[in-house]
């Protein structure tokens, strides 16, 4: 008996659409793409159950001819090349492999209608699962109109596999989005239940097309990018380090127009910043890198996310320089971008192993020598409140003059919350920092306040001993480990928003926020619908502070996103309340408040730290300044 | 047995409104009396009370609660009432005698400026139309913004044209003389659109008198821009405004006259037809025009983009200053984003400056103007960068008004209560005896806790407290066993078991501080209130300038946005004659019908050899969207709007007709034949050249012969002797015969194919008539049952080769010139055959002869 037979023609389209019709994203993704290859320049996408149930994909591009409707859904078949030579010659069209209308047909409920602009009627065609129920003419506009229902119908392991609903929408929204912003000249709108996700001008201008889909907030934070060297050019839009997130969702990266991934490519383009970057956080961009088409084969992988440069290393170089000298570019123009509000100069947090490290160093170093020059407070105001539209400020008065003037009202940018404008340097251990560990908790005991030092360091004195507390570190550490005690207990205390924080979101975020309702939940923040791409904050931990909440709601959504689990995070988290919440640097403090605070730290077990790794007290001995003023050798 | 005073204060004032309900301020009641009660019992569902008035019977009486008016007046106003309001001006409690009463309002449907009475997507307007003759003036005003405009009929159709104007209006009121409601047109007009009217009198109408009113609110010189005509109509409508508001109407400080022939001419039911802002089925909103381009974000700007489409123009240069607009806004997505975001906050404060002057705004009305006055600088920010004239106006409209703004921001607290006159209203840091008043309010428990700890160490009682009771208000309570160290100045005021209580100078004087430091304050704050308010009165021109500017911002944005989604262009408009449309698509079904599945068809008209198209094909194939779709884009191009469509090309039309829709008007003792030969002979009365006309079948609801008849010469008089372009459809195959005997006839039809027993329909418009009406296969695909549709198949058979039918020619047997004229001539060939044939006397034939005869009957026939 035979054992090894050929497969019939719908088992092994069955079994290939494995591969190109993982789920509904890649139906959109495939369908979109040849709507742009047919030379739409509108291309409209309605989903219904997160496209499991019902997507809709219609285009006014070339449409398909009444005699080549059949033989469009037939394997290996397409119009994008006629041998392989062609494929050397270099692929400009997005599909080209024949695979993907059968795949697809052969997984659903399927219904094409289209027509080529020199016929009158057009031809409607409805496949089943790979058999074709239904062929004759049908009245359409120019164009092609595609449905598909009912995905995986005749597949139910693979049904089985797939998300929620709001995941799968989430991930179709992505997919269009990428391809959206690959093709700006393109008009492309997403509908999902009916409402309008994002619609795409399709005027070919690229930060449009940012505009329409990530909204205001990040896409009045970019750099333009232009770059050519080695034959490679960089084009497209960077987002200054402020609106960086935690996963790395907002790096798009094309080839030729083609989107795909790469850690080299990655890797090269977070290099490009540099140490502006915090760790951990990723940046915005959306760049195309042009090469010819002979330096890259595209033919990878088969849902073509994959690529390999013949060049790899003078690509790489090229991206990494592209961006790198944008961004030197737009350090000047941030000023005037960014709103008539003053925000921080950003100035990075510094890593605390290598402060860790510097501070070994000096150790090693007892070289006691002047008093670095202390200079006079030279930080702009930061407001710790980044205010809405409450200053009015005629126009006549603006100081940004002819630049652009932005509306004063506007949501908060995605500041970094860790903005500490006061710089390092001035304050480091002017000398052997000696063991500026005390033990036990008696350390803070018997100490005599004395003054402050730039609103910011709390001076105490003790006997032969001086104490600078850094009044921004010990309240982080104070409210970080009441956070932790609360969430070990399970119950962290909230306070109900008098005023709700509105927190706008991306397409994906606000798809996927829901699923998290739990967690969140469990670190003591309370949310809600609150319409288009928007979630409402009804409750925050006690020890949380409303202001630049919104920023830390959207960073743990992004950690979460990205697969980090709140159980294994919450640290972090709990540790970024903390900060944001915690009193400022430059802040001015009252002597209620300051003894407060110097009681909570002789309550700690470990109140030497921030939870950034930073040291909240340093100790000078009357020895260590007479040797600075030279009483003593 | 006597009438009470009261109620002979109550009749006087009912004498004088015996056409109204009066409401009479009764203590916290709105009462009603007599004949009024009963009807506000019924109509407002409320209990009938009575109370005693002196006479033998108690009178009727039914009232509702002061603070629950406005919702109860609605009520009586929808009913048709007029609600007269009757306040008590005296404040009960100082009165001698009888509390003094005056009439403060008249409420109208027309003369509404309660924010909550009124729709804020529309406008409500009340309108007064003067008539001398056949000329006539017409004066239109909306009280909650101010608005006043006016206009004239005094050539051609008069009555037609303040009938068409009315019905474009819609306005919530009418005031004119009882001969226009009689009959005619505008009678017709008030019934259809069921206008409240309000009869004026020949006196109210007196012209010198009206004059001196418009004079008095416009001034000499500017009245002076207005004819006679709306001089009356004016005067008359600002003193029935006296009558109704009882204040002065500062608010309405300018108006603006317009002619009736500078715009597009509508007649009622062409307005209806292409459903601008009512659909026909059950008149709301949805799927309309104004549906499909309303995004506007505010209210004013919702109703000015209503206005502009019931209202298009006709000026070319009019048409391109909006165009330039929507097209900058329209290729900018960010800025007319920011554009909307911060119209979005602002508020109607179109109707806040009716509020203003009608007296009755608060410290929240304040602060909403400061919350839209403080977007002002950065919307000129944003059009300093767009590019065209209108939107340069608009910008130079907007007026910032930092004083104001900052007047209000320093003296309103940012969240005050609604009321004005119980405090919290004026901001702490504006006025310091403000400021110091509320210090002592506030801080008298701290007084008082300090005198009590004074107390308490100059008397050397230590459970000595201060207490406060109604009668005696506060005093120093000492117990029992300290009764010996109490001091001199200490008076006692009461006893209790175990303490006295007592008074001192020192603690009057704290009291009455604190206690009064409450009423002051409520005053001063009153007047802190009323000056501000007085200074934005003073600026209401600025203020009213910057609100209709933002409104017309949001309406051209709102089509800015319309074109962006909805993929249109910009047409070109001109006076030429051409309506040249490529891949125009109707706008409403688009929308409604799933994305890509609306066909696109091609429209061209000119006056010259394109004035008409006939089309044929059968139904349900599209021929009725085509020519709507046709009329819709001709309209939106004409009031600034892009069209759904490749590219347009329009040559203004003065007026669009449309014929469209079967409907009975029994009601109206109209059958639907009648209906539709009204609407022609309005048509054929009233088009031009420059005019579009919309046929849709004519002819039907009578007999076959006599309406293909009609339609024809319908046909012809309207394309060679009017010559207005004209898109007409019909089921009468008959009239594809026009082409080529009439000039500018041009035949097409709507593809269709046939598939057995089915029908395709493409959707498509090509050149050349239908080749079959294929009325059956509709039938069946409507679904009538096979038998049925299979029998009407016989009979369809049978009647064709009866040739009883005219079917739809094939090419052959066009060429075989069979046209109409000799068609009717067929059977009177037959008849002379047969005639000959009955004259022939076979007997005295011979051979040759008979057949000669033979020879000469075929040829008879053979000719036909």
């Amino acid at each position: 008996m035979a054992k090894i037979i050929i497969l019939d023609e719908l088992t092994a389209n069955q079994i290939a659409a494995g591969e190109v019709v993982e789920r509904p994203a890649s139906v959109v993704k495939e369908l979109v793409e040849n709507s742009i290859d047919a030379g739409a320049t509108s291309v409209r996408v309605d989903i219904r159950g997160g496209g499991i149930k019902y997507i809709r994909v219609s285009d006014n591009g070339c449409g398909i001819a009444a005699e080549d409707v059949a033989m469009a859904f037939e394997r290996h078949a397409t119009s994008k090349l006629r041998t392989a030579q062609d494929l050397e010659n270099g692929i400009s069209t997005n599909g080209f492999r024949g695979e993907a209308l059968a795949s697809i047909a052969s997984v659903s409920n399927l219904e094409m209608i289209t027509k080529t602009c020199d016929s009158e009627g057009g031809t409607r065609i409805n496949i089943s699962g790979g058999d074709v129920m239904n062929l004759c003419p049908h009245g359409a506009p120019t164009g092609t109109t595609i449905t598909v229902k009912d995905l995986f119908f005749n597949t139910p392991a693979r049904y089985k596999f797939l998300k929620k609903d709001t995941y799968e929408g989430g991930a179709i929204a992505e997919v269009l989005s990428r391809l959206a912003l690959a093709h700006p000249e393109v008009a492309v709108s997403f509908y999902s239940g009916g409402d309008k996700q994002f619609a795409t001008t399709g005027s070919g201008d690229l930060k449009e097309a940012i505009y329409s889909i990530f909204g205001p907030v990040i896409a009045e934070h970019l750099v333009p990018v232009s770059h050519t060297e080695n034959n490679v050019t960089v084009n497209g839009y960077i987002g200054i380090p402020a609106i960086a997130r935690g996963n790395r969702a907002n790096e798009l990266l094309y080839c030729n127009g083609r989107l795909f991934q790469s850690r080299s490519m990655t890797m090269a383009l977070e290099l490009g910043y540099g140490n502006r970057l915090m760790k951990k956080q990723f940046p915005f961009a959306c760049l195309n890198i042009s090469v010819s088409p002979w330096a890259v084969d595209v033919n990878v992988h088969p849902q073509k996310t994959e690529v390999r440069f013949a060049e790899e290393a003078k690509v790489a170089d090229a991206l990494r320089h592209a961006v790198s000298i944008s961004l030197e570019e737009g350090n000047k123009i941030p000023e005037a971008l960014l709103s008539a509000k003053k925000t921080a100069q950003y100035v990075p947090e510094p890593d605390p192993e290598i402060q860790q490290i510097l501070t070994d160093i000096q150790v090693q170093e007892p070289k006691a020598t002047y008093i670095p020059k202390v200079e006079p407070k030279v930080e702009p105001k930061v407001e710790s409140k980044p205010v809405e539209s409450v200053v009015y400020e005629p126009v006549s008065n603006k100081k940004t003059e002819t630049a652009e003037i932005k509306p004063v009202f506007q949501p908060k940018p995605y500041i970094n919350p860790k903005v500490e404008p006061v710089k390092e340097e001035i304050l480091e251990p002017i000398s052997q920092p000696q063991d500026h560990t005390p033990k036990g908790n008696k350390e803070f005991d018997g100490m005599e306040y004395v003054g402050t030092l730039w609103n910011t360091y709390l001076m105490f004195q003790r006997g032969t001993d001086a104490i600078l507390i850094d009044q921004h570190a010990a309240h982080e550490r104070i409210r970080f480990e009441r956070l932790l005690a609360e969430y070990h207990r399970g119950e962290i205390d909230l306070q109900q928003m008098l005023f709700p924080i509105t927190v706008p979101l991306t397409t994906t975020e606000y798809s996927s926020v829901f699923a998290y309702t739990q967690d969140f939940e469990s670190l003591g923040v309370l949310f809600e619908d609150f319409g288009k791409n928007t979630v409402v904050i009804r409750a925050i931990p006690v020890n949380a502070d409303p202001d630049g909440f919104a920023e830390t709601f959207v960073y743990m959504l992004d950690s979460l996103m990205s697969g980090q689990k709140v159980e294994v995070r919450h640290e972090s988290f709990l540790h970024k309340i903390a900060c944001t919440g915690a009193v400022k640097a430059n802040q001015r403090l009252q002597k209620p408040q300051i003894d407060q605070l110097v009681e909570d730290l002789k309550k700690l077990d470990n109140p030497f730290n921030c939870p950034h790794g930073r040291p909240t007290a340093i100790k000078l001995s009357t020895t260590d300044v007479e040797k600075m003023f030279r009483r003593i050798i | 047995m006597a009438l009470s005073p009261m109620m002979q204060q109550y009749i006087q004032i009912k004498e004088q409104y015996s056409d109204c309900i009066v409401l009479f301020r009764l203590g916290d009641f709105y009462e009603t009396f007599f004949e009024d009660a009963k009807i506000a019992s019924r109509d407002l569902e409320i209990t009938l009370t009575g109370r005693d008035c002196g006479l033998e019977e108690r009178a009727p009486m039914c009232g509702v609660p002061f603070h629950a008016i406005e919702g109860y007046a609605s009520k009586l106003l929808e009913k048709g009432h007029k609600v007269v309001i009757v306040e008590q001006t005296e404040n009960p409690a100082e009165a001698k005698g009888l509390v003094r009463r005056e009439v403060v309002r008249v409420l109208t449907p027309g003369t509404l400026s309660e924010q909550s009475m009124l729709a804020q997507n529309t406008n409500n307007y009340i309108t007064c139309v003067y008539s001398a003759g056949m000329l006539h003036g017409i004066a239109i005003a909306e009280v909650s913004t101010g608005d006043f405009k006016v206009t004239s009929a005094t050539y051609g159709d008069t009555y037609a044209k303040v009938a068409d104007e009315l019905a474009r209006i819609k306005p919530a009121e009418l005031l004119c003389s009882s001969a226009l409601k009689q009959e005619g047109p505008v009678a017709r007009t008030i019934v259809s659109q069921n206008i409240y009217t309000t009869m004026l009198t020949d006196q109210d109408f007196e012209p010198r008198q009206a004059k001196a009113r418009a004079v008095e609110q416009f001034g000499s010189q500017a009245t002076a821009q207005m004819n006679e005509l709306e001089m009356t109509a004016a005067g008359a409508l600002l003193a029935y405004l006296d009558e109704t508001q009882r204040c002065e109407l500062t608010h309405i400080d300018r108006f603006t006259s317009y002619k009736i022939e500078s715009y597009m001419v509508l007649d009622p039911s062409s307005r209806r037809n292409l459903e601008i802002s009512e659909n026909i089925r059950d008149k709301n909103r949805k799927a309309t025009l104004v549906w499909v381009l309303d995004n506007t974000v505010t209210s004013p700007g919702a109703r000015m983009l209503k206005g502009w489409l019931e209202q298009p123009m006709l000026n070319v240069d009019d048409i391109n200053y909006r165009l330039d607009a929507v097209e900058a806004l329209k290729d900018d997505l960010v800025r007319r984003d920011q554009i909307r975001q911060l119209l979005k906050v602002t508020y109607d404060v179109e109707r806040l400056t009716g509020k203003l002057i009608l007296g009755n705004v608060n410290g929240r009305d304040l602060i909403s103007i400061k919350n839209t006055l403080r977007v002002v600088p950065d919307l000129k920010g944003i059009l300093s960068h767009l590019s065209g004239n209108m939107l340069a106006d608009v910008k130079d409209a907007l007026d910032e008004m930092p004083d104001i703004f900052d007047l209000i921001d320093r003296a309103i607290e940012d969240f005050p209560p609604v009321t004005t006159k119980e405090g919290g209203v004026i901001k702490a840091g504006y006025n310091s005896e403000v400021d110091r008043l509320r210090d002592i309010r506030d801080h008298g428990r701290e007084w008082l806790a300090a005198e009590e700890a004074k107390e308490r160490d100059r008397t050397g009682i230590k459970n000595l407290k201060i207490g406060y009771n109604r009668v005696f208000g506060y005093f120093i309570e000492v117990t029992k066993s300290f009764y010996d160290l109490v001091p001199a100045d200490y008076i006692r005021k009461q006893t209790l078991a175990n303490a006295e209580r007592y008074i001192t100078e020192d603690l009057k004087k704290i009291e009455e501080d604190l206690l009064g430091a409450e009423t002051k304050l409520v005053d001063l704050e009153y007047k802190l209130f009323t000056e501000v308010k007085n200074a934005l009165l003073s600026r209401i021109v600025a203020l009213k300038s910057t609100a209709n500017a933002m409104a017309i911002l949001d309406a051209v944005c709102s089509l800015a946005e319309a074109a962006a989604e909805g993929g249109y262009v910009r047409p070109v408009v001109d006076t030429s004659d051409a309506i040249d449309i490529k891949e125009g698509r109707h706008p409403v079904v688009e929308k409604m019908l799933e994305s890509g599945s609306f066909i696109p068809n091609d429209t061209y008209l000119d006056s010259q050899d394109n004035r008409a198209m006939i089309i044929t094909g059968p139904n349900m194939s599209g021929k009725s969207t085509f020519m709507r779709q046709t009329a819709i884009i001709v309209l939106m191009a004409q009031t600034g709007s892009f069209v759904p469509a490749t590219s347009a090309h329009i040559g203004v039309a003065d007026r669009i007709f449309t014929r469209v829709g079967a409907s009975d008007d029994l009601a109206g003792g109209q059958s639907t034949f009648m209906v539709e030969m009204n609407e022609v002979a309005n048509i054929i009365e009233n088009a031009t050249d420059r005019s579009l006309v919309i046929l849709d079948e004519i002819g039907r609801g009578t007999s076959t012969y006599d309406g293909l008849s009609i339609a024809w010469a319908v046909t012809e008089h309207i394309c060679d002797k009017i010559g207005s372009r004209m898109l007409f459809a019909t089921h009468y195959h008959e009239l594809t015969d026009l082409e080529g005997k009439i000039d500018g006839v041009k035949n097409y039809s709507i593809a269709a194919q046939g598939r057995g027993k089915s029908i395709v329909f493409l959707h498509k418009i090509k050149r050349g008539g239908a080749d079959g009406s294929y009325g059956i296969e509709v039938a069946r695909l409507a679904g009538i049952s096979d038998s049925v549709t299979d029998r009407a198949e016989e009979l369809l058979a049978q009647l064709e080769k009866a040739n009883i039918v005219h079917r739809p020619k094939t090419k052959k047997q066009i060429e075989g010139q069979f046209d109409l004229l000799s068609y009717s001539n067929f059977p009177a060939e037959t008849e002379a055959v047969l005639d000959m044939l009955k004259a022939v006397e076979i007997d005295k034939l011979s051979p040759l002869e008979a057949l000669n005869v033979l020879y000469q009957m075929q040829q008879k026939i053979k000719r036909g």
